[in-house]
């Protein structure tokens, strides 16, 4: 696969994977060097309205006057309409209404079935490994967490509701054969965004040979089937930088597939720092260490930002990276950022900022 | 950085294709993407930055186990093999 590169005015200049079959690799017009500003979205969103019902089950509470699920709407033919009012995705499909039975009151915690039991074993020297671990790092007497201190995921029974059918789970075969297993979630009928690393693996031979994408996947269910992709986009800063700040990217899918006409889409904004320090987001993904086939969710606050990153402490684990960080806003989830990394001071993602999210509406255009 | 290559083993030996593994512990950051073995039951690890690890080892079967390892590996390489 050919790489192609749009204008490199910075590193969120666009980078497309040349595969010829899948439509939307025509880019128009060209790219200029985005603004980083923030702050220009409404911010009067009530706190507890974006805590979302997420939040609000996970803590126990009720969310009053959320109507059983609707079938999905017909996706709008110009998911353009709206920016010029939100700044953000305007999904009419996103609009309908979500049921409070989304998680049905299961809230299952447990780790999967036939997990935890038994023993594993390194073969060799571990022993001697560990020696040498301690005298090179004495001070180091705790692992810190992917996972948290407790973990706190709980399981998605029920994926065919809205957001979580929009959440698709991604096998990625690399064009070395390595395959591996992420998360992505989508924005337009034909765009799914996920992590730059996602779609373009440094060490596996650059962008995939394929990924599957399976929406709403759950266990051995794919309520809405699978397809499987070959057209992807990322960002310079990414694909030649190799910067953590950069790691987002889109796949776009067959036109045979347009899921997202049935799963509804997310939305997707800019906000300011003060706005996104307020707001309890939701990470939902497919997370390898209960079977990368099930979706969890955590909801947290977030911790600490900069204008490229958001940083958490919701518990993930590999597998999960892509998935999108989000909130409740009335009927709609507007995803804030872009999971993609496990870290000792709190997990992280990739911040939506103003040119992020130009990207995002340039492929959401690409897949409508 | 180091990339580990993996194998994965059952009980008797033999190779566990389609098994996932996913970090779930670091002292250092890693990316949150989940590695699958091939038919001859290895993975890889890319990149690892050096620290210790824990790592979440399911067969397809489902029995997930847990391991912990450390990088930088002498050899570069991570044997796994399941209990009985």
């Amino acid at each position: 696969m050919e790489t192609k590169t749009q204008k490199f005015s910075n590193g969120h200049s666009v980078v497309s994977s040349d595969s010829g079959d899948q439509g939307g690799d025509e880019f128009g017009g060209s790219y200029s060097e985005f603004g980083e500003s923030n702050g220009s979205m409404d911010e009067s969103t009530d706190t507890l309205e974006s805590l979302g019902l997420e939040q609000l089950q996970e803590s126990g509470g009720a969310s009053p006057g959320f109507q059983p699920q609707q079938q999905p709407q017909q996706q709008q033919d110009d998911p353009d309409e709206s920016y010029g009012t939100l700044e953000e995705f305007h999904d009419e499909a996103g609009d309908e209404d979500e049921g409070q039975d989304d998680y049905g009151g299961e809230g299952m915690m447990d780790d999967m079935p036939g997990g935890g039991g038994g023993g594993i074993s390194i073969v060799g020297d571990q022993p001697k490994i560990e020696e040498a671990y301690a005298a090179t790092y004495p001070d180091e007497t705790t692992v810190m967490e992917v996972v948290i201190g407790r973990d706190d995921r709980r399981r998605v029974p029920s994926t065919r509701n809205f957001p979580y059918r929009a959440i698709v789970q991604l096998v990625i075969e690399a064009k070395n054969g390595r395959r591996y297993v992420g998360t992505g979630w989508l924005i337009s009928p034909r765009t799914v965004i996920t992590a730059g690393h996602c779609v373009y693996l440094h060490n596996a031979g650059g962008w995939p040979k394929s990924i599957q994408v399976s929406p709403g996947m759950n266990g051995n269910s794919k309520p809405f089937g699978t397809c499987r992709a070959t057209a992807f986009r990322s960002v310079k800063g990414w694909v030649s930088g190799k910067q953590r700040d950069y790691d987002y990217g889109a796949i776009i899918l067959p036109r045979s597939h347009p899921f997202g006409k049935r799963t509804g889409t997310f939305r997707y904004a800019s906000y300011s720092n003060r706005t996104l320090l307020q707001k309890y987001v939701n990470i939902c993904g497919y997370p390898g260490d209960k079977g990368g086939k099930h979706q969890y969710y955590h909801a947290r606050r977030i911790a600490r930002l900069t204008d490229k990153r958001l940083s958490y402490l919701i518990d993930t684990a590999g597998g999960q990276s892509g998935s999108p960080i989000f909130f409740r806003r009335g009927n709609n989830r507007i995803a804030v950022g872009i999971h993609t990394t496990g870290s000792m001071s709190g997990n992280g993602g990739t911040r939506i900022n103003a040119s992020v999210k130009s990207n995002l509406m340039r492929w959401a255009r690409e897949g409508a | 950085m180091q990339t580990i290559e993996g194998l994965l083993l059952d009980p008797d030996g033999r190779p566990i294709a389609d098994a996932t593994l996913s970090i779930v512990s670091a002292t250092a950051p890693v990316p949150d993407i989940a590695m699958m073995t091939d038919r001859g039951g290895r993975f890889f690890l890319d990149e690892m930055p050096e620290g210790r690890f824990r790592l979440r080892v399911t067969p397809p079967g489902g029995g997930g186990r847990t391991v912990e390892f450390t990088v930088p590996r002498p050899d570069g390489r991570l044997r796994l093999q399941l209990d009985r």
